[in-house]
């Protein structure tokens, strides 16, 4: 299958500290990717250069056929969305503003929202499940709400690439796994998706290749049963992990599990 | 939006409108106020003294239009700004646009200028004061919103401090009196001139406002967000801020530093329409105007010399704030 988008030998760096080097990544239609590493590795950035938030110093990104350095921020938000972290707003738009500014990239510059766009961001909040929540105030809903929200919004702008920043981090346990199952979603819609997390176990679990990030470098790429290891973990994490293998109650087969060790933790007590 | 919130909002400035001409200290009956307005456009017999139509036509009417257009055009602008600054606490003076024309006509007060050019310098200083502040925030090619706010806060208070420098040089008998009348802000020497001076900067710029209201709520997201949805932020911010530079410079220049509208009026907009600038905007224009429409009539009638504006809009505006603030506890916001 051909990528969706590729990334060739890409850098950054603010001013003369780089924060990543040498990258390659090709995404294809559906795909989860999810890139791992520690805090500080440069994987925000990375996901906002790859928005054209930032721009790269060396290399190069293609959305399709696009390089993304010669895309307008309009003809990027038609191909890339993206859901931000921690997401506030700083006045009580009702939820379905908020999705219907997914339609920005569609609409011309004058333009407001037509009839049409209030029905595709309607059917974005259905997907969602989120559609009684559409008089809500953003304001006013759970982080695990809100972040269902974001993700109607970036199915309204209708893009073929989903970013998203540790899209599970302050929510609960049922809430992480209620957008990492919307995540599945849209991946079977054909999205390529990716997303960088803090747990190891999600990319175990829901995506179809993990990348392992440590200082600005790829130090592997490949399906998360091949490149995840306990001796992977310990590099970019820098702690023992164990991996456990246990039955996959949904199926036959077993699924791993990531374990920090106990001793690791014993300065902690007290 | 209700359509009788709609209602309401057109008629509301159009009933304040009318009352403003036969309201004042020389009494005139509602009905003469209406055949001196129609005798305008269809000749009809005058039945009513030339004073009145004097006072209605050449004093009570510019001075209406002016009150209106400056009060809509600084709530309007208020609501932009705490669009694109992401806060309701922001006024359209935060770029430093009222210091720098509050200079500009302290300056030519005490240059002994006339009117027409007090008010060029005004206008010209604001425009000036604004494009510091832009300039000094500018980064990266960018200008992130703490940057704005605080290159805003150098020049005001340059500004502010230039200002001190020209009061304290005034001769004060006359020219510190006329200094601090005008920062005091009025409409009392309203003329037709002043509402075709202001007419054009105030209308192009509310227009430019109006034309791009939706976007405002993708700016008010953020700036890396709105960049996410395809907004271009560093060229629509740019467009917003001359808008309403225009109009506040415009507004500034004519009516002395009124403040508060600015502030206040998005927020009771706020609280009748909601957040969404769509509908926000053209609201803030409704209840903007009638309410300097009305500050204004209270400046001109409460008592036998005129009150400058600025104390008044204060004064009465900061116990309605309180007011509503208290009843809503704070959810609006």
């Amino acid at each position: 299958m051909t990528a969706i988008v590729s990334l060739k030998d890409a850098a950054f760096s603010y001013g003369e500290t780089e924060i990543f080097g040498g990258i390659s990544l090709d995404v294809s239609a559906g795909e989860i990717v999810c890139i791992l590493g520690a805090n500080g590795c440069g994987k925000t950035t990375l996901l906002r250069c790859i928005n054209s938030s930032l721009r790269l110093k060396k290399g190069k990104i293609y959305v399709g056929e696009d390089d993304i350095a010669t895309l307008s921020v309009d003809k990027v938000a038609l191909k890339i969305g993206f859901v931000f972290q921690e997401h506030s707003a700083p006045f009580p738009f009702s939820v379905l503003e908020v999705v219907r500014m997914g339609r920005a990239p569609h609409m011309k510059i004058l333009a407001t929202p037509s009839k049409k766009d209030t029905a595709i961001a309607e059917e974005s909040l259905a997907l969602v499940g989120m559609l009684h929540l559409k008089n809500k105030p953003y304001t006013q809903i759970s982080g695990g709400e809100r972040q269902l929200i974001l993700i109607a919004r970036t199915l309204a702008q209708n893009p073929e690439v989903i970013l998203m920043d540790e899209p599970t981090s302050h929510l609960d346990f049922r809430n992480q796994t209620i957008i990492l199952q919307m995540i599945c979603k849209l991946a079977e819609k054909g999205i390529a998706v990716i997303m960088t997390s803090h747990l190891p176990d999600h990319a175990l679990l829901y995506s179809s290749r993990v990348a392992l990030m440590k200082d600005g470098g790829f130090l592997a790429v490949g399906k998360p049963d091949e490149v995840m290891t306990e001796e992977s973990l310990k590099n970019i994490y820098g702690i023992e992990v164990k991996m456990v293998t246990v039955n996959d109650p949904n199926s036959h087969g077993t699924i791993k599990i990531v374990l920090p060790m106990k001793e690791l933790t014993n300065h902690n007590k007290n | 939006m209700s359509k009788k919130k709609l209602v309401l909002l057109v008629i509301l400035p159009l009933i304040v409108f009318f009352v403003s001409l036969f309201w004042g200290r020389y009494p005139i009956a509602p009905l003469d106020v209406f055949r001196i307005l129609i005798s305008k456009i269809i000749p009809i017999q005058h039945t009513w003294p030339s004073t009145m139509e004097t006072i209605i036509m050449s004093v009570r009417l510019p001075r209406a239009l002016l009150a209106m257009l400056v009060g809509a055009g600084l709530s309007i602008s208020g609501a932009s700004f705490q669009g694109i600054f992401s806060n309701p606490l922001v006024s359209p003076d935060i770029l430093g646009v009222t210091s720098a024309a509050g200079f500009g006509a302290a300056v030519a007060i005490l240059c002994s200028f006339n009117s027409t050019l007090i008010q060029t310098s005004a206008f010209a200083f604001g425009l000036l004061g604004v494009g510091l502040s832009y300039m000094i925030s500018r980064v990266y090619k960018t200008t992130p919103i703490l940057m704005l706010v605080l290159s805003g806060v150098i020049v005001a208070s340059l500004f502010g401090a230039l200002t001190s420098a020209t009061k304290y040089l005034a001769d004060p008998e006359l020219k510190l009196r006329d200094i601090t009348f005008w920062l005091m802000g009025s409409m009392a020497s309203a003329s037709w001139k002043d509402v075709f001076r202001v007419f054009i900067p105030i209308v192009v710029g509310m227009s430019g406002l109006l034309m791009l209201r939706w976007r405002l709520n993708l700016l008010s997201m953020g700036d890396e967000e709105a960049r996410s949805l395809g907004v271009r932020t560093e060229r629509l911010k740019g467009i917003i801020i001359v808008c309403t530079t225009l109009i506040t410079a415009a507004s500034v220049c004519v009516a002395g530093v009124i403040g508060w509208i600015g502030l206040v009026i998005p927020h009771v907009a706020r609280m009748i329409v909601g957040p969404d600038h769509k509908v926000l905007l053209p609201t803030s224009i409704a209840i903007g105007a009638c309410y300097l429409l009305i500050i204004d009539d209270i400046a001109r009638t409460a008592t036998t010399t005129e009150i400058p504006l600025g104390i008044l809009t204060a004064v009465i505006g900061a116990p309605f704030f309180a007011y509503l603030l208290r009843k809503t506890k704070g959810g609006w916001k």
